[in-house]
């Protein structure tokens, strides 16, 4: 099976204290893995490492089988990376949530008609059609992550990391997130420390610790099969 | 809050009424009462909001007002009437013609008129980031309230207002930091974007340019 994402001997610092040395990691393709940790242990750190935002101290990272030594490397594999950020204010880039959705297909060069449609489409798969012409800013914090994660989903990454995704969620609105995040069918990275919700959705659990990842397989996760709606609209079973 | 309903003014004519009349107004030296006829109309437009849009022109006018006031003790009495009523018309002008459009609206109208994406973009993101500071302030003031803060003249006051100022600098930081970081993620290539098609001129559109128009070259009613 071929690899997203390898990780040799990463180490990263923060203000100059190491936050950990020696991480290994692969995740295959389609895999999805949580990483869970103490507060302040570099978990964001990580997700942003991977993401391009930041270079680790030392080690090597390569992302669909191609070296990351440089921020510049990042460039050709950006539009592969999906990054849900902690605090969804962050991400939005619009104020209407059908333009936010929206916003990576129109950069890419996508027509406005084939966007909309798209755009329609996610967010009638994620049940918040209602939310179109809404003002992402007044929205409430379950319905801002969903926003948010649709703006992810829709530039189709290969690729996705998810950091903290569970914050201020109700649990009726976490019980929602698990549903659409076990129908995805792409390579997941979860951060988060909430246990029950990520052990209803990833294959393997990392803990987090200075010296590296310790990985246990997830035995309670229930998913036999993925369903995904493509944009034309079938369903695809794997 | 839904955005489906359209402005009165289409946002691109609203920015060059805007334009051409503040700048007309601007280099005017003498007043007339006919140079207000745009505002009836746009005032007609938007008489639901005017008591909110008028409660804006009175804040607006403290600075205004003392600025005139200091020329008028300084016995320029033209002057200070002439920058009085310059700075009132177009400040209702444009408080007119905007009430209602969010920041987004404006920049869309700024990129269809040709504008650098740049100002744009820059314009859009600054009133973004005023907008997410100002809920932290809110934030803030709502948490000196419950711990049981009153401002007074002593030290812990003015601490603690210090403590506020530089707290909301750095969220500031982190904001742009956070913000830089989602156009890296989201493929930004220094445009926005809108699924929204162009709002069509409407009469509304035409009236107003005309009126405005009238407002500026018709001199009727002489009155500084």
């Amino acid at each position: 099976m071929s690899c997203s994402l390898t990780m040799k001997n990463i180490s990263a610092a923060r203000n100059g204290v190491t936050l950990y040395n020696g991480i290994t990691l692969n995740l295959s393709h389609k895999e999805k893995i949580a990483i869970i940790g103490p507060n302040g242990c570099g978990k964001t750190t990580l997700l942003e490492m991977i993401a391009g935002l930041s270079l680790p101290q030392s080690g090597l990272l390569e992302l669909f089988h191609r070296p990351m030594r440089s921020l510049d490397d990042f460039k050709t594999v950006r539009t592969m990376i999906g990054y849900l950020f902690q605090d969804s204010d962050n991400q939005f880039l619009a104020p209407i949530v059908e333009d936010d959705v929206a916003f990576s297909l129109l950069a890419q060069g996508i027509s406005k008609e084939e966007a909309a449609l798209k755009t329609a489409m996610m967010l009638q798969d994620l049940g918040i059609a209602h939310l179109a012409k809404k003002v992402v800013y007044h929205l409430s914090g379950g319905e801002k992550k969903l926003v948010a994660l649709a703006g992810v989903l829709i530039a189709e990454p290969k690729l996705m990391l998810l950091d903290e995704p569970t914050n201020g969620l109700d649990n009726a609105m976490q019980q929602k997130l698990v549903a659409i995040l076990r129908k995805i069918d792409k390579s997941i990275i979860i951060v988060s420390h909430h246990r029950e919700f990520l052990e209803s959705i990833v294959d393997k659990i990392y803990t987090m610790t200075q010296e590296g990842l310790h990985g246990t397989f997830n035995a309670s996760n229930p998913q036999k099969s993925y369903i995904w709606r493509t944009y034309d609209g079938h369903e695809t079973t794997l | 809050m839904d955005q489906t309903s359209h402005p009165p003014i289409t946002p691109c004519v609203a920015l060059l009424l805007a334009l051409v009349y503040g700048c007309t107004i601007a280099l005017q030296t003498h007043m007339y009462v006919s140079m207000s006829l745009i505002l009836f109309f746009l005032a007609w437009l938007k008489r639901r909001f005017l008591l909110i849009i008028f409660k804006r022109l009175v804040m607006l006018n403290t600075l205004i007002v003392f600025i005139a006031l200091t020329l008028y003790w300084q016995h320029q009495e033209h002057l200070a009437g002439l920058m009085l009523l310059r700075s009132n018309l177009m400040l209702l002008c444009i408080l007119l013609l905007f009430h209602g459009c969010n920041e987004f609206t404006i920049a869309i109208a700024m990129q269809r008129l040709a504008l650098p994406h740049k100002i744009t973009t820059l314009f859009f993101f600054t009133s973004k980031s005023i907008f997410l500071i100002r809920h932290e302030l809110v934030l803030f003031k709502n948490t000196l309230r419950i711990r049981g803060f009153t401002p007074k003249t002593d030290l812990l006051s003015y601490k603690t207002l210090a403590g506020f100022i530089g707290t909301l600098v750095i969220k500031a930081l982190e904001r742009s930091v956070a913000l830089q970081k989602a156009m890296l993620l989201r493929g930004f290539q220094g445009e926005i974007y809108t699924l929204s098609r162009r709002q069509s001129l409407s009469s509304n559109d035409a009236i107003a340019t005309l009126l405005t128009l009238i407002s500026l070259f018709w001199h009727q009613g002489y009155l500084l």
